[in-house]
């Protein structure tokens, strides 16, 4: 890795030698952007890490509550709490929308930059990842994937430094997962209305009430699968930190000054949290992302729509021949 | 530091619900704007700039083939000119030569003729010349021998019989 980063800089230097002055100018303008875009997507988090030292919590311990509130707006029904997992979200949106500046600077027909390379891939493979599995016809479901999986990966990823990961309050995903309800009732709705409440009655009309149970049951499905995942991840981290520290006061509590430090909470966590923090919040993004796709491409089938576009054509030859015939 | 409450841990907020639905729409039209439609813009272009690439190359190379065959075309009728020209070169030469051949022959014919008819033409006037010499000759020897001039006209008459019996 350093190897190549330095074989980088120095063939950066040579072709800034080489160059005239007027495009090492430029390149000095160009570099300015970048440490501001790289300034874009760490800043937020860091922001986030300092909002989170400055308020402790209330109970210390090892008590397992939900994310801090820092501010509360008073509105009707229910006061709006602003809490740590909406400032995360926030600041991993900051970081992702920054990314994307990143990423598409500079890009060029015949380029082969590194950054190129790297938003020409995520582009190709998550609109191949949509097209293989919804069809051509949901092509334009592919940023809608990326971004659930972007915002998803990255809020449980946020927990690796430090921050309370938002994908473990339920609000959050329960947020996400209603908006795919509304895609998945929109694609199904694409057949009509009629249609689509003619479903409810299928097979038989006896089963109304449970279609339409189940109907609900896949928002809150995807919801709770997602956050469990994610929240079981950090109350086992918490209990097992704890544990840790118990048992390091058993062992070496005995020696003085030395035997304060909970010497064994380091190592066995970081082990333990590249399954519950990085796999399983890469996972559980990536099931969210699948699971969107089902629903949404089965709500409204291939051949519905090719029904559906014939039906279309044939309806407007018909009113060209009969404009025509006028 | 502030002391800061906590939420339950699981705590269900309308407002934060829909603020987070809000957010993901937001998102996605972050990485639509910012993120695939430069990326497929960049895409459409090097795709149509390949297209138009294989296009120019199969022109040139329709070109090419299309000068090939040309010159193919040239080369062969070269060919055929080149050939037609020695054709043309050595009948006109067997004609010029049986021209030649046919001239000298009847040259050499008529020379042999002439030469022929030369010398016909000398003996015979060598043997007029031989005549009148023997006619002469005899003439003076008989005038010498009988001594006396006779009749020119008989005796040259007698003469011509004479030698004519020689003959």
């Amino acid at each position: 890795m350093n190897e190549s980063v330095t074989a980088d800089m120095s063939t950066g230097a040579n072709t800034a030698k080489t160059e005239q002055t007027p495009t090492r100018k430029r390149s000095k303008k160009d570099l300015l952007i970048d440490i501001l875009l790289c300034a874009g997507m760490i800043l937020p988090l860091l922001f986030a890490i300092v909002l989170k030292v400055l308020n402790r919590p209330a109970a210390d311990g090892i008590e397992i509550t939900g994310a801090m509130i820092y501010l509360t707006v008073n509105l009707p029904l229910q006061p709006l709490y602003i809490t740590e997992a909406q400032v995360n979200s926030w600041a991993v949106m900051a970081t992702i929308f920054f990314l994307c500046l990143f990423l598409t600077r500079n890009l060029k027909v015949r380029g082969t930059g590194k950054r190129q390379i790297v938003a020409e891939t995520v582009v190709k493979s998550c609109d191949k990842l949509v097209r293989e599995n919804m069809g051509d016809r949901f092509a334009s479901f592919a940023p809608f994937v990326a971004a659930i999986m972007a915002l998803s990966a990255l809020s449980s990823l946020s927990s690796l430094i430090g921050l309370y990961p938002p994908t473990s309050d339920i609000n959050i995903v329960a947020g996400w997962a209603i908006l795919v309800f509304i895609l998945i009732t929109r694609a199904k709705m694409q057949g009509g209305v009629l249609n689509y409440l003619k479903g409810f009655t299928q097979p038989v009309p006896f089963l109304t009430p449970f279609n339409i149970l189940s109907e609900f049951a896949t928002p809150i499905s995807m919801t709770f699968r997602h956050f469990g995942n994610i929240l079981s991840g950090v109350v086992i981290s918490t209990l097992l930190a704890s544990a840790l520290q118990w048992l390091s006061g058993l062992v070496l509590g005995w020696i003085p000054v030395f035997g304060s430090v909970p010497w064994l909470q380091i190592g066995l966590p970081a082990i333990f949290s590249i399954y519950f923090d990085v796999l399983s919040g890469v996972l559980q993004a990536f099931i969210f992302a699948m699971l969107t796709m089902m629903y949404v491409c089965t709500g409204f089938s291939e051949e519905d729509y090719n029904a559906r576009m014939a039906k279309r054509a044939a309806r407007r030859a018909a009113k060209a021949a009969k404009a025509q015939e006028k | 530091m502030l002391e800061t409450q906590a939420l339950d841990i699981i705590s269900v907020n309308i407002w934060q619900i829909l603020i987070s639905l809000a957010n993901l729409a937001i998102l996605f039209f972050i990485l639509k704007r910012f993120l695939f439609k430069p990326v497929q813009k960049m895409l459409e272009a090097r795709r149509r700039e390949v297209e138009q690439l294989y296009g120019e190359a199969e022109t040139a190379k329709e070109q090419a083939e299309h000068d090939k065959s040309i010159y193919e075309d040239k080369l062969a009728a070269a060919d055929d000119e080149a050939r037609d020209v020695v054709r043309h070169a050595m009948t006109k030469a067997n004609e010029m030569s049986d021209e030649i051949l046919a001239d000298t022959g009847r040259k050499v014919s008529e020379m042999k003729a002439r030469a022929e008819a030369d010398i016909a033409q000398e003996r015979k006037r060598a043997v007029n010349a031989l005549k009148d010499e023997v006619a002469d000759l005899s003439l003076d020897i008989a005038e010498k021998v009988i001594g006396r001039e006779i009749g020119e006209e008989d005796h040259r008459a007698l003469i011509d019989d004479c030698i004519k019996d020689l003959k």
